[in-house]
């Protein structure tokens, strides 16, 4: 049932993705040549500047709207298929409800997963494009192929495991911004009758604020004994001391993904009150 | 075998009035029944309930021996009083869902019965009018071979002729064995499809039960006017 | 159509009525073939219970014969058929009476009438 599930979430989120995440490529490719227009030693006409000025703003904002959308498009295939009428025929197909929650928690997952994956390429790939003609030069790769060697030679192996650890990160904290979204959303629906969404949104501003809030007095005060560790490590145990931390940063999110995970299934089982 | 039974059933929203007061139910196997009762006397709620959309204060139900869950909902098919298509959807889309998630679904029927209707299956389900959305819910709800189907007011809010339509649908295609339960204010036009009734007053109360055809016969009234006079306001 | 029915009568007999006038009319013709209990139900809105007790009042009086898997059908015995029909009328000849007595006009005055309605 679960697989079931999953398809009809992941073509229902998916859906209008495509075409923003190629909008974004296409943004990005765009705003790249904006770029690489007003960097460049040729002179062009005033107007031509002027407008690469302007191209080389609204992919930015482009880039953004596209991250914004992923969440919005997480956000309202939760609200429609738990919380308008359409729930009546959710709720009673003969599935666990922990089905229902897994197959959407999966694919919101997967969504804001995939959008990081073409955001940063896109990104880069301005970037790219717009110093161009300064940067890709020979030496510049060469200086890149150095720095690379010289990095394998010193950790090596490690490079692996942090790549993994930094995707397995990446992936837990995607989960969380998708249960964080769907916590909002059953909130917002049990304590108001109308305006769900936009109670919904407060909900989710209001607890970004403060998780932000939090996070920025934990690193005031995590950060300084963090460099008072490493300092005080040696240079052998240094790679493992940061796969620690990594690991470490994993569990941190995962347990909130589980305690959220827990709240959420309870709202789920126990308030859930359809008009 | 009772299909349903409800034991000490309660059910408040808030903190206050309960909508269901220690109800006590049983719906025998292969019988047409009616809920019938004045708005607000728990009908819907009792209908949510067992179809796992609430759950109970307190008290115990059990469809076909199991709990209220997954195995309940498989062998129950539910017809509430809104449509719930997804946005976005296709006539045979929504077959399709159907086909994938219950396997007593009958495509086949709910093409035909469609079909004989004029609606186009590649028709979005958005843009029908209000009463050939219900017709098409009505359509897939009644092609499942389900032991129970829970009809909650299918024909509050639909012209006459609709119902006409609506009532024969519901007797001409349920399986033979399962049991209906109709929950309706509108006696009159019931009546004739029940085998038996419950008049349920607020709290859930049952007021008067038994079968349909001897209640008129005792009493020489019909079910709508026996119902007026007991819910005379 | 659903078919409308009264208060007075259980319905399972109004439906047997109908059937029965349906023969009688002509519209179901000796030997042919009657809705099934579904059928029926769906077509006149009623509980299939209740088409299956007109059903087994009708094959009671022998108006109705069932051919097991095949279905039922009207019988082709017309002595049946017309036995039936002389029953029907006289029961509408004896509301006739009663009605029109209750009016005060005499068996001769109604005789007269409907020899001049007739015409």
């Amino acid at each position: 049932m679960l697989k079931k599930l999953l398809r009809y979430d992941m073509r229902a989120m998916f859906r209008y993705w495509w075409i923003a995440a190629l909008s974004c490529v296409v943004f990005a490719c765009a705003g790249g040549g904006c770029l690489s227009i007003l960097l460049s030693d040729r002179s062009y006409p005033f107007f031509v500047t002027s407008m690469a000025g302007m191209g080389v703003a609204l992919p930015i904002f482009g880039m953004s709207a596209f991250a914004i959308l992923s969440s919005i498009l997480v956000f309202i295939r939760f609200y429609r298929n738990f919380f308008t009428d359409e729930g009546y025929l959710t709720f009673t197909l003969p599935v666990g409800r922990h089905q229902l929650l897994n197959s959407k928690l999966i694919s919101g997952t997967s969504l804001l997963a995939a959008t990081i994956a073409v955001l940063l390429p896109s990104l880069l790939l301005m970037l790219a494009i717009g110093f161009g003609e300064y940067v890709f030069t020979p030496e510049f790769f060469r200086e890149i192929g150095e720095a690379l060697s010289d990095m394998w030679e010193a950790i090596g192996a490690w490079s692996i495991l942090y790549a993994a650890e930094l995707i397995l990160l990446g992936l837990t904290t995607c989960l969380f911004g998708v249960l964080g979204l769907s916590v909002c959303i059953t909130l917002a629906s049990l304590l108001v009758k109308k305006a769900k969404v936009i109670t919904a949104i407060a909900i989710y501003y209001g607890a970004s604020s403060i998780l932000s809030f939090v996070m920025q007095l934990l690193q005031l005060f995590g950060l300084p004994a963090l460099a008072d560790l490493l300092a005080g490590t040696s240079e052998a145990a240094a790679p493992g001391i940061m796969a620690l931390l990594l690991l470490g940063g994993i569990c941190f999110v995962a347990i909130f993904c589980g305690l959220l995970y827990l709240f959420q299934y309870r709202l789920l089982d126990r308030k859930l009150n359809l008009a | 075998m009772s299909i349903l039974v409800c034991r000490d059933l309660c059910k408040s929203y808030r903190r206050g009035v309960p909508v269901l007061d220690h109800l006590n139910l049983e719906i025998p196997e292969g019988k047409i029944v009616g809920l019938l009762g004045p708005n607000g006397c728990g009908k819907s709620t009792l209908i949510k309930l067992v179809s796992g959309l609430l759950q109970p204060n307190s008290g115990e139900i059990l469809v076909g021996g199991h709990p209220v869950g997954p195995e309940s909902c498989a062998i129950v098919s539910y017809l509430p009083e809104r449509t719930y298509f997804s946005s976005g959807m296709k006539v045979e889309g929504l077959i399709r869902f159907f086909a994938d998630f219950y396997a007593d679904f009958d495509a086949t029927r709910a093409r035909n019965l469609l079909w004989d209707l004029g609606i186009d299956p590649t028709a979005d389900l958005k843009s029908l009018s209000k009463g050939t959305k219900e017709k098409v819910q009505l359509i897939l709800v009644m092609s499942r071979r389900a032991r129970l189907y829970l009809l909650d007011e299918p024909i509050a809010g639909v012209d006459p002729a609709a119902r006409e339509y609506i009532l024969g649908t519901i007797v001409g295609n349920y399986a033979e064995d399962a049991s209906i339960i109709i929950t309706t204010h509108l006696i009159a036009d019931v009546e004739p499809v029940l085998d038996e009734f419950f008049f349920l007053g607020y709290g859930g109360h049952i007021i008067r039960s038994g079968s349909a055809e001897a209640a008129r016969l005792e009493s020489g009234r019909s079910l709508d006017e026996q119902f007026r006079e007991v819910f005379k306001c | 159509m659903a078919w409308h029915f009264s208060t007075d009568r259980p319905v399972y007999v109004q439906l047997a009525e109908r059937i029965t006038r349906s023969v009688l009319t002509g519209e179901y013709q000796p030997g042919e073939q009657i809705p099934s209990v579904r059928q029926l139900a769906m077509e006149a809105a009623v509980n299939p219970n209740t088409v299956q007790h007109a059903f087994t009042e009708l094959e009671g009086n022998g108006l109705i014969v069932p051919r097991g898997t095949l279905g039922r059908f009207v019988t082709e015995d017309r002595a049946v058929i017309e036995a039936c029909r002389e029953q029907a009328a006289r029961q509408l000849v004896r509301d006739f009476i009663e009605n029109i007595t209750q009016l005060s006009v005499t068996g001769q005055q109604a005789i007269a009438m409907i020899e001049e309605e007739s015409l």
